[in-house]
């Protein structure tokens, strides 16, 4: 599949007879890097399925009302971390479970987790993410996983970029806790 | 001092390799399996306003039948009017029919008493009467209760 400019994407997309191509060159260039965004924040992989599938269903319902005002990945990115959330969210809610009963929840999910295959300290890393605030996982994921801009994650998440570096910062250094006394 | 440093760098030094996998060629249908849903969404969406639109058609030529009923309901009444054919007659005729058959069902005691009923507003009609006409008598003669009381 030719590598297009998400300009290009977005100008046949507004062509009726090349939308549908255009929305799966979308879905091509993009689906990896927003599974593993929602991945790691759902850790199981079924439930990942379901709201990447979500996600990009609802790319498809609002592209032609995208005004370019922002990048069309960032777009995408925001999309994404709004339906995880909202994911996480409606489970605790269906389950009745606080939030701590829910880290161990995932925690579990971690461990008997077929597709995680990572060492011992990967897996220490991961449990000690988990142990974040929602919102804290999502900035740390991003800036350290994916080296996201904090401009970039600005636009994603609504948020100062001030207020992105202080809370990267108390994500690091509760996750350099975690990893000291364990 | 060189301890804190390497606490430090915990993070720094761990590989960023991504520890989580998914099934063998899941990239690879996840496109066609994202498609197929807006295609089986968007067909449902078409017959729901294919559905919505017969329902519509429908109720446009139920509204529209209903509509001349009414117009030659009100025609035909018009028209048997002009023609002289009475309401009052047939009403007559019912009202008729309808005390026959109150008639044809009421037994005997129920008769007597509703005629002794009657009677008996009738006799005290009467009394009333007769009593306006005595009034009447004593007035025109001017005669005086005293004159009453002394031819008792």
């Amino acid at each position: 599949m030719t590598d297009y400019t998400d300009k290009d994407l977005l100008a046949f997309f507004r062509i009726e007879e090349k939308k549908h191509y255009a929305f799966n060159s979308l879905v091509g260039k993009y689906q990896e890097r927003i599974y593993w965004h929602i991945r790691k924040l759902l850790i199981n992989h079924e439930d990942t399925d379901d709201v990447v599938q979500n996600t990009f269903i609802k790319v498809w319902n609002n592209l032609a009302d995208f005004r370019e005002a922002s990048q069309l990945y960032t777009w995408i990115y925001r999309i994404a971390t709004n339906e995880a959330l909202t994911f996480l969210n409606q489970k605790k809610r269906k389950f009745f479970l606080p939030i701590v009963d829910y880290e161990k929840e995932l925690i579990n999910s971690l461990e008997a987790d077929e597709f995680f295959s990572g060492d011992e300290i990967q897996l220490k890393l991961q449990k000690a993410i988990l142990g974040l605030p929602e919102k804290q996982r999502v900035v740390f994921n991003l800036k350290y996983f994916e080296e996201m801009k904090y401009e970039e994650m600005a636009v994603i998440l609504d948020t100062s970029v001030g207020a992105l570096k202080a809370s990267y910062h108390h994500a690091v250094k509760k996750i350099e806790k975690y990893l000291e006394s364990n | 001092m060189n301890t804190q440093d390497n606490k430090r760098n915990i993070l720094e030094n761990l590989k960023k390799d991504n520890p989580f996998q998914v099934p063998e060629n899941y990239f690879d249908s996840l496109g066609s399996r994202i498609s197929n849903r807006i295609t089986a969404n968007t067909s449902t969406e078409k017959q729901q306003y294919i559905s919505f639109a017969m329902v519509k058609s429908t109720l446009v030529f139920a509204g529209g039948f209903a509509g001349l009923a009414l117009i030659i309901y009100f025609g035909v009444s018009i028209f048997f009017t002009k023609l002289g054919v009475e309401k009052n007659t047939s009403q007559n005729e019912i009202a008729f029919l309808t005390e026959y058959s109150i008639i044809s069902e009421l037994d005997e005691s129920t008769l007597i008493e509703s005629f002794s009923k009657e009677n008996s507003e009738i006799s005290d009609s009467l009394h009333l009467e007769n009593n306006e006409n005595i009034i009447n008598y004593l007035v025109k003669e001017d005669i005086d209760i005293s004159t009453i009381i002394d031819e008792l």
